[in-house]
This record gives structure tokens, C-alpha cells and sequence, in this order.
């Protein structure tokens, strides 16, 4: 094992989070080790994602090797519950420099400012008893107006496009955003009239996708192979194509790829030293660094602090209060399809932001007195329809297989349209992650374990949003509507989060609104780990703000923070 | 495996980056070229009047040799396939559309855990047709033959994997010793993605399952008549392994 030099920061992960923090960093002038455990698939290496349902995310993962795919979660419902396979087949993410922005579907949501003080605004608006049995919730250690301009930095550096000003419930914003929608093409239309019949305020979806060409990018050209899917011409904003290439160009970012982070070190006093790593050929390797910035998906973050024990930290490295794992959550999704008899709605096509979305069901936008649940659900309506999900989405009078099926198929697959309600679900003190005692990837090392369940608020509210959307859909004009997807658990998700949570109180959470370690503070935890709610909206440009905010924190104060 | 990913560089094996040049000409063009229209295939040939059931599994045999599945397990696969996505006359079925080919190729790559799910549940199809005096399963009539297809599916478990679907229920008594809950959900949708999935994986021949849902096919350009309800947009038949991509095992 070898000692390499040691390095102002180095950042394990370098997906949305990680190269966020590398842009800034480098920015300011710092060097930058960036170890990342999947590839470089960088326009430098000619690398071109496939268009293929079937190598994509829902059938075989591609892009999940060389790690997602040998360390999936095991899960159940509780603590005295055996693991179980999980109600949902595991959605997961990707490896990779740029990480699951290379092929997310680039939902690019600001969170509202209610979804920050989201205890404080529901006990004055409902009273204490309205939070419900078991929950958790807490409000964010940070507010929108501190984030607001740093969701504007993410918004122009990465290119996302949105109609500032069209959504009636959003927090108020500096500018608009750099680009304008992506375009609106039938069902969408369709979509948009159905919501408003119903007395709705649907908008154009704001979108990490650049409907116009940017920064040296081309437009979207919507040919449909978008959400989980790297994109062909780069108008996709991950920040494999916006943040990285610029971090690079400053010379002070070293991206070592194919490069597993085994243990975060730390020295006598307590600080984070640096990492131990398996270099691309295997090789172990030790990487000193001043600063140490944790920035993987919610599950490899958890398990790498579980992971790092040492004298100082005999339960996981910022364990020392219990906290890491706890308050695990993720989102959930109702979906209901409808019937367009003889339409043709041309959507087998498409990018994953053109959808029509709506927020009047969201967080506390309407009011929920008497309904016996709290918060709510974006509800959107969109494209990108492939043929092999095609073929399931048929309605429960039609059979599965055979000439019957075959036929409904054929006079009826084009006219299958969705909407689909997000779902925001509350933080429970039952549910959490830990290393599953058993199973281990590969490497020998333990995977984590999930324990999560809903909650009866989980269960009503979506029930609710199914009733809206079935609603929704006849307004559009289907003529048969059928459940896409029941409200029901999703263990292990794309969309998961917490186990780091961020907090003011070092007894009730992990990291400082700074993302800083409450007992590492030269540690710094980035992504979906350390989110309070999950609120209604996609996370990753909240995931941007956040690493942009905890990343000029540290450029700011680098001598003080680092050791 | 493969030298697109298995190495530190995925995209080496490529040489020139195999989409720039219809980047450039998509971008010069005003984005209203439909892309690969040169590379058609021919027109998809229908199956003519082609009878489902035993005839088509006897006669659709073609040169196909069995990298996973014995010949034996692969002409039951086939009889299964035949009832699953019958050959009609609104086109090719799953084994016209050589669905079996994508199966079976894939039961020994990405699917591979699956293989002894097949060897046992085939072998189970032929004990239950064997039971009813039938030399195999791909002997007995359709009819029967959809029966025990049902009470396979009727198995209650844990699927492997979920998949949605109408189960069709089991009108049949008929029992089928040695099969596995679970393996029905499964096969569907190993049939669904051999039927409907990229013809570069083996099935989907002469793109008859883009053909039957009404997909043109990859097309990298979307323009707005297109994506405007009711245009019809016609068949571009192109795989992406004509834009170099390659099947993912």
C-alpha cells in the first residue's frame, strides 16, 4: 500500500453532489482528488451511451456496474421482520464519473419554503396532534432564501430550462431560468387542459435538459431515450457535461476513476486523514487529504461511515450520538394509466422533462383538514414510452398473453397515457438503514440492510392522489383508467434518502447545515443522506444547492476547517 | 462482459464516436431529418395465416442452435411462445419474431441465475402433456396447451421479478408437477422484452414487436409534428446496433 501526496480535498463520489463540490472548489483554487468507482465515460473517450431499452436501467442496469449492481440493499418491513424481497423490484442508480446525472430523468425542482420549516408550518397550521405517531419531523437546519442563490448558481451552470413565474406556488426567485421550457408537445396539451377543467395550475416541468443550445451543448432532440438513459448529444445536464469539464480545465481537479473508496481514515485527534482506496487496477492506496468530502448515493454513504470504525469512533466514523442510518426515507409513486381510444398520443418518444405538472396537491397547498393525512404529491403528466414497458401497461379486463393480448396491444398501445402522482413520505423513527449482517458484495464487505415501512399518513395520502388522478385523466378524456402503480413501499429506490441527516443538534443528526460532520468537522457529507423530508419534488437540484453552499463554505474558511 | 465494459475505458472500443457525425447532420439540418432512413430494413413480412399452437412450433424450426437450452427444451420454449404471442393475421408472433433466440441467449449472460428456473419448468410442461398421453408439450393442441399455461400462471409465489400483467387465471384442473410459482411472471416478461426490446438481442425479428405496438423504431430526432397527437410517424426500423451500440449481457 502505498502513501500518494496529500491533497487539499478529496471527494469520494463524483456524481451531482461530488461535482458540484470539485467545480467550486477548483474555482476557488484548491487542488482536487476526485475517486470515483465507475467510469469516465467522457466525450475525451469518444464514449456514446446506448439507445436500448433493455442494457438501460429497468432490465439490466449497464450503467450500474461496476458497484450498484453487487451491492443492492437487502430489506424489511421492520426490526423483527426477516429480510424479505422488497414489494418493488430495487430501483437503482449508476456508476460513473458524473454519477446518476448521467442518466437521470432531470426533474429539476427548488424546494419551497415551506418544505424547510415543514414541522414549524404544520403545527401552526394544524397543531401538534396533527403530526403523526411515530414520525420525526424536523425542520431543515437551513432555510430557502439561504439556498435561493445558490439554486440560481446551479440553474445557469448546468443549464436547466423552466418558465420562472408559471408555477403559483412557488418561492419567489431572483431571475428566471436561463432557458426557456422544453417543448410542449400533445399530451402535455392534453394534460394541461385536463388539470385546468379541474380547477388546477399545471406548468411547463422545469427540466436539467437544454431546449435551446448552451454553453457549447445542442438542444434535446427528444428522441426518447431520456430517464435512465445517458443522452446521446449531451443536452442533458449531468455534471459530467457542465460542472467536470470545467473543474478539469482549471488543472486542479485529479479524477481517478474505477477507483473504490474501502475506508475513510482519521488521525489521533479524531479528523478525517484521508481515504483508503483500491486504485483502478486494484492496488490499495492511501490518499492523505485536509478535507474529506463523503458525496455517494444515500446507501454507499451510510455503509462507508458504518464501515470506518476506529478507536475514536467504535460504532462508524460521526456515530459516536448513534445517529448515522436513522430516519431513512424514500419516495414514493401512485400512478394511474388511462385509455385514449383511437388517439394517437405519440409519446414512445421524448424528453424526461416535458411533462405538464402540477403542484396545487403538493406540501401544504391545499388544505388537509378533515382528509387525516399531511402533506401531498407533484402530480405530472408526460412521455418517453418505450415498447417493452408498453407492453405491460394494459388495462386488468385485458389478458396478459395470447391472441387477446395481442390484439389490445395492437389497437391500443399508442393510446396509453399516465399520470403520475410523487409522493412525499414522512421520517419515521422505525425506519433506518444498518449493515446487513449477511450478505456482502464481492469484496467480502457487508451491504446495508434497510428496515422501512409506511405509515397509515403514507397510505391515505396516496389513495388520495390516485382518486385526483383518476379524476385527471377522465378530464383529459380517457375512457378506461387502471392503476399503473398502488401506493405502496418502495424500499430500495432511486429516489431514497437521510441516515446523515443535516440538523442543528448533534443528539438528533449528523451534519450541520454546512454539511459538516457534528463530530468530524473536517468531514463533509454531501447527497440525498443528508436530507430532513423528501418533500413532493425530485431532489438533485436541491442535492446541487446544498454541495454548492457546503462547498463554498469550506473554500471560504479552508484554514479553519482544514487539519 | 465485454471489451465496452469491462475495461478502465468504456468507450475505446468505439474508435470515433459513432453518433457525431449524425449529431452534425441533425444539428445542420434544423433537427428535421428522420436519421437512418438509408438503413431500412425491408418492409416486416407478415406471417401468412401462419397457425398458432403445434403446427408453428413443429414447422418454425429454423437453423438456430441452443447456446443455453437443450433442442428439446428449445421446441417447448417455442410451443410456449406460440400461445404467448400467437402468430395471427395482424403479423409475426414471438417465436416468428424469434423471440426464443433472445431467451436463450440471455440464460446463459445477464439472466443466467434463471437458467435451472427453464430446465425445471420445461421439463415440467412435457411431464403434465406426458400425463395427458401427449408426446410433448409442443404435441398437444392449443387449447390444451393454453389450459396448463394457465395453471402455470396461476402458481401463487413470489415472482422473481414483478411484472404487470392480467394473470388469465386456471380454468384447468390439470396439475403440473414440479413447477415453480414465479416462473410464469417471469418468462412474460422475458417474452415481452425478447418481443418488444432491440432487435440487436436476438428477437424482435424484422422489428415485428416495434411494428405491432405502432414504434418507428430509434429515431434521434423527435420533431413536433411528431410528437403532436395523431400524426402517424412511419416505421424508421433502425436498431441501434446500426448506430453502433451492442447488446449488454
Amino acid at each position: 500500500m502505498s502513501q500518494l501526496p496529500k491533497t487539499d480535498v478529496v471527494i469520494i463520489g463524483l456524481g451531482a453532489a461530488g461535482g458540484i463540490a470539485s467545480y467550486v472548489l477548483t474555482q476557488a483554487g484548491l487542488n482536487v482528488v476526485g475517486i470515483e468507482a465507475g467510469p469516465y465515460r467522457s466525450a475525451a473517450y469518444n464514449y456514446d451511451h446506448q439507445l436500448d431499452e433493455i442494457g438501460g436501467e429497468s432490465y439490466r442496469n449497464q450503467m450500474g456496474e461496476p458497484k450498484v449492481n453487487h451491492e443492492v440493499p437487502t430489506w424489511r418491513p421492520n426490526a423483527k421482520a426477516p429480510v424479505q424481497p422488497p414489494p418493488v423490484p430495487p430501483l437503482l442508480m449508476m456508476n460513473g464519473v458524473g454519477g446518476t446525472s448521467v442518466h437521470y430523468t432531470t426533474q429539476s425542482w427548488r424546494f419551497r419554503r415551506d418544505d424547510f420549516k415543514i414541522r414549524t408550518e404544520t403545527i401552526a397550521k394544524y397543531g401538534e396532534k396533527a403530526l403523526p405517531a411515530g414520525t420525526a419531523i424536523v425542520d431543515w437546519p437551513v432555510t430557502y432564501d439561504e439556498l435561493e442563490p445558490y439554486y440560481d448558481k446551479v440553474e445557469y451552470l448546468i443549464g436547466v430550462s423552466g418558465q420562472g413565474g408559471s408555477n403559483p406556488f412557488e418561492s419567489p426567485r431572483k431571475r428566471g431560468y436561463p432557458l426557456p421550457p422544453l417543448r410542449e408537445m400533445g399530451f402535455r396539451t392534453l394534460a394541461d387542459q385536463g388539470m385546468k377543467q379541474l380547477g388546477y395550475h399545471p406548468f411547463p416541468q422545469p427540466s436539467a435538459i437544454i431546449s435551446q443550445d448552451y454553453d457549447g451543448r445542442p438542444a434535446c432532440t427528444y428522441c426518447g431515450f431520456c430517464s435512465g438513459y445517458g443522452c446521446w448529444n449531451n443536452a442533458k445536464s449531468s455534471t459530467l457535461v457542465s460542472a467536470i469539464p470545467k473543474a478539469v480545465a482549471t488543472g486542479k481537479l485529479d479524477i481517478r476513476p474505477n477507483s473504490r473508496v474501502m475506508q475513510i481514515l482519521t488521525d489521533n485527534g479524531g479528523n478525517a486523514s484521508g481515504v483508503k482506496y483500491l486504485d483502478d487496477s486494484g492496488q490499495p492506496q492511501i490518499q492523505p487529504a485536509a478535507v474529506v468530502i463523503l458525496s455517494g448515493y444515500v446507501y454507499p454513504n451510510n455503509r462507508l461511515l458504518l464501515l470506518s470504525k476506529s478507536a475514536k469512533f467504535p460504532n462508524g466514523l460521526a456515530n459516536n450520538h448513534g445517529q448515522v442510518g436513522k430516519y431513512y426515507l424514500s419516495h414514493s409513486y401512485v400512478g394511474v394509466n388511462g385509455l385514449f381510444s383511437g388517439k394517437r398520443l405519440n409519446i414512445f418518444n421524448g424528453a424526461g422533462g416535458q411533462n405538464a405538472v402540477m403542484d396545487d396537491l403538493n406540501g401544504d397547498n391545499f388544505d388537509h383538514k378533515g382528509l387525516g393525512f399531511i402533506r401531498g404529491a407533484t402530480i405530472q403528466a408526460g412521455n418517453g414510452t418505450l415498447p417493452i414497458a408498453s407492453s405491460s401497461s394494459i388495462p386488468p379486463n385485458v389478458p396478459g398473453w395470447g391472441s387477446a393480448y395481442k390484439r389490445w396491444l395492437h389497437e391500443n398501445a399508442q393510446s396509453v397515457g399516465s399520470v403520475l402522482a410523487q409522493q412525499e413520505t414522512l421520517p419515521y423513527e422505525t425506519n433506518y438503514i444498518d449493515l446487513d449482517p449477511t450478505k456482502k458484495d464481492p469484496l467480502g464487505v457487508p451491504v446495508v440492510r434497510l428496515t422501512y415501512d409506511f405509515g397509515v399518513n403514507e397510505k391515505r395520502a396516496g389513495a388520495y392522489m390516485a382518486n385526483k388522478m383518476t379524476e385527471i385523466l377522465k378530464a383529459m378524456g380517457a375512457v378506461q383508467t387502471w392503476p399503473s402503480f398502488p401506493p405502496i413501499p418502495i424500499p430500495i429506490n432511486t429516489h431514497a434518502y437521510g441516515g446523515t441527516r443535516m440538523g442543528d443538534d448533534p443528539s438528533m443528526s449528523v451534519v450541520n447545515k454546512y454539511s459538516l460532520a457534528h463530530e468530524v468537522p473536517n468531514l463533509a457529507i454531501l447527497g440525498g443522506s443528508t436530507f430532513c423530508s423528501t418533500t413532493g419534488y425530485n431532489p438533485t437540484e436541491t442535492i446541487e444547492a446544498l454541495a454548492w453552499y457546503a462547498a463554498d463554505n469550506i473554500a471560504q474558511n479552508f484554514n479553519k476547517i482544514a487539519v | 462482459m465485454n471489451e465496452h465494459t469491462s475495461g478502465h475505458d468504456p468507450g475505446a472500443g468505439h474508435g470515433l464516436s459513432r453518433r457525431r457525425f449524425l449529431r452534425d447532420t441533425a444539428v445542420a439540418t434544423g433537427g428535421a431529418l428522420v436519421l437512418g432512413v438509408g438503413e431500412r430494413t425491408p418492409a416486416l413480412v407478415a406471417a401468412q395465416g401462419t397457425q398458432a399452437g403445434a403446427t408453428t412450433a413443429a414447422t418454425a424450426a429454423g437453423s438456430y442452435s441452443p447456446v443455453a437450452l437443450t433442442e428439446d427444451e428449445l421446441a417447448t420454449l417455442k410451443a410456449v411462445l406460440a400461445r404467448l404471442i400467437p402468430a395471427d393475421e395482424l403479423g409475426p408472433g414471438a417465436v416468428e419474431a424469434e423471440v426464443y433466440v433472445y431467451i436463450d441467449r440471455a440464460l446463459i449472460g445477464a439472466y443466467k441465475d434463471s437458467l435451472p428456473l427453464y430446465h425445471q419448468n420445461l421439463a415440467a410442461l412435457n411431464k403434465a402433456a406426458a400425463a395427458q398421453g401427449a408426446t410433448s408439450f409442443a404435441t398437444l393442441s392449443a387449447d390444451k396447451q393454453d389450459a396448463l399455461l394457465k395453471k402455470l400462471e396461476s402458481l401463487t409465489g413470489t415472482a422473481p421479478t414483478a411484472v404487470q400483467g392480467n394473470s388469465q387465471g386456471a380454468s384447468a384442473a390439470t396439475n403440473i408437477t414440479g413447477a415453480t410459482a414465479g416462473f410464469f411472471p417471469l418468462l412474460l416478461e422475458h417474452t415481452r422484452e425478447g418481443m418488444f426490446g432491440d432487435p440487436m438481442y436476438g428477437g424482435n425479428k424484422s422489428f415485428a414487436g416495434w411494428d405491432l405496438v405502432g414504434y418507428s423504431g430509434i429515431k434521434l430526432v423527435w420533431t413536433a409534428e411528431e410528437q403532436a397527437i395523431g400524426t402517424v410517424v412511419p416505421p424508421a426500423h433502425l436498431s441501434d446496433a446500426k448506430l453502433g451500440g451492442y447488446p449488454v449481457s
